[in-house]
């Protein structure tokens, strides 16, 4: 993997919140959403995105680790150990091995269950092909964790890949016009006219 | 089955709605020959599109006469000739009829169901396929215990996708068919659990969504449009052979599916 205080653009030594400003910049910069006309650009920008999204969190943890020995004491092993049974999930997922994923999220205590156990389950279940359990889920992890872009553009491509279906048919129903529509504007037309002095149809 | 999967006839071009109709008329008189004359109340639109599809994908010759027959005694109507595809719809229709009947009394026994037995068991006899007789048999005693469990929704709908899958793609062997029927069959059960959500709630049955207060209009819709975009990729992956069929089928796929489960799905909003 890259450098990720490389990828945000920031030296080693920058304080919390300069990076999280860079991660928040470059994640309004490359948000899939900007690049909804264009396939090709979205595609690009999401890969950008997962790339960011990476990065942020990589920073994150290995600051936390650094720091939490000692004074989080027992609580942060804890989650650091799910941190590791999450990467390997994700590395499932990403694999296509969707069973082994889903069994390891199942093994993952109700306790335990965050933001991020949410949006796993989800993934899984879209790869599956589960699609209104995945947004029940996926929308779970926003609600858990609303800051959290990746769970975002997550629910907002299903309802994007829903709403490109949808297009065709809600068009037909679009306003019409109709003959009679436009014998009425010529009709105004022609009164406009008169009362200028001129005159558009000749018979009236 | 339901009757969810109509055409939105409006958009329809005159010469596709001929032969809809005549589709339609030709299933009715294979019942009455294959099966049973009574059998031929049974019909349904979720059948006469199993026989657009598989006659789509077959190519099979359409021979079209003009008859009478007891429901239209005056004016003669346009009949579809498909022998081999009207013939298997026909008996799948029966098999469908028995099993739907036979589950309907083993849920609760309604009155109806339970005169209607005897003769649902004749059609069956009828249809002579105990091999797919039997597949629909597994699937659907697997979606009775899941049911019971209280399997979740997108659970229970994999279940009855992979029936209608092998209805789909029996005897054709095409990857694809069975794809483009399982993600009908998915659509199928989300509609109809989202349109006897009020019923069931009222009468206290049981309903894959029960767990709800109110009907997940927004998930729902989504994930029953994005059933039929993968119903729609995977019928444009099977070669159509019968271009005016083709059109049909796509006017259904693109127009009535979608404006029935935007009406089920969106009326609560």
């Amino acid at each position: 993997m890259t450098d990720p205080y490389k990828v945000l653009g920031v030296p080693r030594d920058a304080s919390d919140d300069d990076i999280k400003q860079a991660y928040r910049k470059l994640a309004r910069k490359y948000h899939p959403d900007n690049f909804a006309t264009d396939e090709t650009a979205r595609s690009m920008a999401e890969d950008k995105m997962k790339e960011i999204n990476e990065a942020y969190d990589a920073i994150q943890n290995d600051r936390k680790n650094s720091r939490g020995y000692g004074s989080a004491g027992s609580s942060s092993s804890d989650t650091s150990y799910n941190r590791n049974t999450y990467i390997t999930i994700r590395s499932y997922i990403n694999s296509g091995r969707i069973g082994e994923a889903d069994s390891l999220l199942e093994g993952i205590s109700y306790a335990d269950r965050g933001a991020e156990w949410y949006f796993l389950k989800g993934c899984v279940c879209a790869s599956k092909g589960w699609n209104f359990e995945a947004q029940n889920h996926f929308s779970r992890a926003c609600s858990m964790d609303p800051s959290n872009m990746e769970y975002r553009s997550a629910l907002n491509n299903m309802q994007r890949g829903a709403g490109s279906y949808n297009r065709g048919y809600t068009t037909t129903t679009s306003n019409d016009c109709s003959g009679c529509d436009i014998c009425t504007s010529l009709l105004c037309a022609d009164c406009l006219c008169e009362c200028c002095g001129g005159d558009l149809i000749r018979c009236c | 089955m339901f009757g969810y999967i109509k055409p939105m006839t409006e958009e329809l071009k005159v010469k596709e709605q001929e032969l809809y109709k005549s589709i339609y008329c030709g299933l009715c008189s294979a019942m009455g020959e294959h099966i049973c004359t009574s059998n031929r109340l049974t019909l349904s639109y979720d059948i006469v599109f199993l026989a657009l599809v598989r006659c789509c994908v077959t190519g099979e010759r359409i021979h079209i006469e003009k008859k009478r027959c007891m429901a239209h005694p005056i004016k003669p109507r346009n009949r579809a000739y498909i022998p081999e595809t009207l013939r298997y719809c026909a008996r799948v229709s029966a098999l469908l009829t028995y099993y739907n009947v036979k589950d309907d009394i083993e849920d609760g026994g309604k009155l109806k169901s339970k005169l209607l037995l005897p003769s649902a068991k004749r059609y069956m006899k009828k249809a002579d396929m105990p091999d797919l007789g039997e597949i629909i048999k597994n699937r659907l005693d697997t979606l009775c215990s899941l049911e019971k469990e209280g399997g979740s929704l997108d659970r229970n709908a994999d279940c009855f996708g992979s029936l209608l899958g092998e209805v789909f793609a029996y005897g054709l062997e095409n990857p694809e068919l069975y794809n483009f029927g399982y993600h009908i069959g998915k659509w199928i059960y989300m509609i109809d659990a989202a349109d006897d959500f009020e019923k069931d709630k009222k009468a206290g049955e049981y309903n894959p969504l029960s767990d709800y207060e109110a009907l997940p209009c927004e998930a729902l819709n989504i994930a029953c449009t994005l059933e039929l975009e993968a119903a729609y990729a995977a019928f444009n992956r099977t070669e159509a052979k019968n271009q005016v069929l083709k059109a049909i089928i796509e006017n259904i796929l693109t127009l009535g599916m979608p404006s029935v489960s935007h009406k089920i799905t969106g009326e609560n909003k």
